[in-house]
């Protein structure tokens, strides 16, 4: 019903200042978003000015396009450099740099964007034609909800720790400490800040990521070899266009990564920085026989890169249809359209079809457009790891440190990230999981906030309140599905270690 | 000492870090040091399966001599890490810039690049390139001092 309506729309992106606005999105989008530090909501943030003189449709076909390419972005200094540029590209980062240091950039820039691109459009064919249902969806969401999709992604830590099962889970629970730091939400009680104002409003997420990835890894760079590069090639391939072979092998891990995407995008401030982890976990737990998970495995990288797109064109359906922003991008994105005079919601379908329909179209379209122009990006961009290491490893810490001031502008957030950073070089050196610190802290406000909540409006009996929502009981079950195959994979490695997928320092 | 008494050490440490966090929120308001508290539990349970799984273990790894190695060439990076702090305090100075460029040359220098030109060329692109990105693009107000 909905693409009917749709569909005459289509063609209205192609005026020339419409596809020039697509175009400038997405180159806007994938240079920032590769910047650690510079998210996309900073560039759709960005364009909100320029974009006072466009007519509304163009100006929200900037931003939308911004936004799409801001997330693929992120993924290419994740995968050269082990720098996610945001952190919606963090577990890429395990996978895609193990992939560059073995000298397959190209082929894991491949992957990544045949599997950002598919994810990109057919996350926006859902949001063209399932958003107002989809969107009733999300409402159903409440705190034993949450809580639960919390845990769900909690479960991914015990996935990640390659290994190092005990070291991984005192850096996650580690995680959940770091972030309460700060004002307590229902008290107004400081927590852990020590009478340290910068501390009060806890751990920005950007400066957290930074550190632990890039700063960590400028760090290590700076060590060893100066004149090896990171790919340990002299030459790079030119060819960047996907291959059959490589997307038959990666097709449930893409097929999973992208339901997993278009799942949790629905579900308001989820998004892909928690898509991302649950992928790459639900892919571990499916590892096969040889299978080189933690060293390089095209599956880990196609999944987390499958899902966090895909949670590009459902994360907006709250947005656009209720007016209820699921992510900060999402929020910027609603600014912009009440600062062009719209107003979210059905009505938004109903008065201004020409407006919300172009759009759409235009998302889709702008994910088309982002493969070729990542085409040409990629390859300039996998120049980098041919670089020194003497000369990219200072150059990344450069970049960590004016990345980190200019998407907070606060000096301490500089501190924090350093401080972050050095954490982090020594957790990759003795094998403590610096993954498992993140998604405790991506997590941790989500999972708190959903059980002191869920207590509250449970009256003291959760479980009990839990039982009685089906929503509820689904994502009881997938959290007890992901435990069995995490307990069953481990037996597996046990009682099989010859023929059991391979993990880091097995 | 031997490498598996790292992961005990370590054990130990994170228990009485955890211990710290249960000790120090107890007051919490509004049950505000239940969620800590979990984690800070989990935290000793793991520690102690870590420290049981260090002293029993079996694996020639475990079992190999800790290698103190006090060289310049295993721990450039954290005079590099020290070398950033330096850099950062004294962008308040001197100016980001100014800062940049002798952090660039300097952090070059120290992780073993010696050929000048190619510092200098890293330099003469990467400078121009971080003040039109920064500056005149994404207008960020980054630190000056006494000379830019």
């Amino acid at each position: 019903m909905y693409l009917e309506q749709a569909l005459p729309y289509f063609w209205d992106i192609f005026t020339w200042y419409n596809f020039l606005a697509i175009m400038v999105g997405v180159v806007v989008g994938i240079v920032i978003g590769a910047i650690p530090g510079l998210s996309p909501p900073m560039a759709i943030a960005l364009m909100i000015p320029i974009s006072f003189k466009f007519p509304p449709i163009t100006a929200l076909l900037l931003m939308v396009s911004t936004y799409a390419a801001g997330i693929f972005g992120g993924s290419f200094s994740a995968i050269l450099l082990r720098t996610p540029g945001t952190s919606a590209s963090a577990a890429s980062s395990i996978e895609g740099f193990e992939l560059t240091k073995r000298g397959k950039a190209i082929e894991a820039i491949r992957i990544s964007t045949f599997a950002s691109v598919m994810g990109g459009i057919i996350s926006g064919v859902v949001l063209l034609v399932l958003a107002p249902p989809l969107a009733k969806v999300s409402l159903w969401f409440g705190p034993a909800e949450y809580f639960l999709v919390a845990i769900l992604g909690l479960t991914a830590i015990a996935s990640v720790t390659f290994g190092h099962v005990a070291k991984g889970l005192i850096a996650g629970f580690f995680g959940l400490i770091l972030s309460v730091v700060g004002t307590d939400e229902y008290s107004a009680y400081p927590r852990f800040t020590f009478g340290m104002t910068p501390l009060e409003g806890g751990f920005d997420i950007m400066p957290v990521i930074i550190g632990l990835f890039a700063f960590a890894q400028g760090m290590e760079l700076c060590q060893g070899n100066p004149k090896s590069n990171i790919s340990g090639v002299k030459t790079l391939s030119w060819n960047i266009w996907p291959k059959t072979a490589e997307i038959m092998r990666c097709k449930w891990a893409l097929i999973r990564g992208w339901v997993c995407g278009l799942g949790i995008g629905i579900i308001p401030a989820a998004g892909g920085s928690v898509a991302q982890w649950i992928a790459y976990a639900w892919e571990i737990r499916n590892a096969k026989p040889g299978d080189e998970f933690g060293k390089g495995e095209l599956k880990g990288l196609a999944a987390t890169e499958a899902s966090n797109n895909g949670v590009t064109g459902t994360s907006l359906i709250p947005m656009f249809v209720l007016g209820i922003p699921g992510g900060i991008a999402a929020a910027v994105i609603l600014g912009a359209l009440i600062i062009h005079g719209l107003q979210p919601g059905m009505r938004l379908f109903e008065e201004n079809p020409a407006v919300i329909y172009t759009i759409m179209w235009g998302f889709i379209f702008a994910n088309v457009i982002m493969g070729f122009v990542a085409i040409v990006l990629a390859r300039l961009m996998a120049y980098l790891t041919l670089f020194p290491r003497g000369i990219i490893g200072p150059m990344i810490l450069i970049f960590s440190v004016i990345g980190t001031y200019t998407a907070t502008s606060n000096i301490y957030d500089v501190w924090i990230m350093i401080g972050f950073g050095i954490m982090g070089y020594f957790m990759f050196k003795y094998n403590f999981s610096a993954a498992g610190v993140l998604l405790g802290i991506i997590l941790g406000p989500i999972a708190e906030g959903g059980l002191r909540d869920l207590l509250v409006v449970s009256n003291g009996n959760p479980i009990g309140f839990m039982l009685t929502r089906p929503l509820s009981l689904a994502f009881i079950a997938c959290i007890a599905i992901a435990l069995f195959f995490s307990v069953k994979g481990k037996k597996e490695t046990e009682s099989h270690p010859e023929g059991a997928p391979t993990r880091v320092d097995d | 000492m031997q490498r598996y008494m790292g992961d005990v050490i370590a054990g130990i440490v994170f228990i009485g870090i955890a211990g710290w966090i249960v000790w120090y929120s107890w007051d919490f308001p509004a049950g505000g040091q239940k969620f800590s508290n979990f984690a800070a539990v989990s935290i000793i349970l793991m520690a102690i399966v870590m420290i049981a799984k260090a002293i029993l273990s079996k694996e020639p790894e475990m079992k190999r001599l800790m290698n103190f190695d006090f060289s310049w060439s295993s721990n450039k990076q954290y005079y590099i890490a020290l070398l950033v702090i330096i850099y950062w305090s004294i962008s308040f100075v001197i100016g980001y810039f100014v800062a940049t460029l002798l952090f660039l040359v300097i952090a070059a220098w120290m992780s073993g690049i010696r050929d000048i030109k190619v510092i200098a060329i890293t330099a003469v692109i990467l400078l121009p390139a971080l003040y039109g990105f920064f500056i005149l693009i994404l207008q960020a107000d980054m630190p000056e001092g006494m000379f830019f």
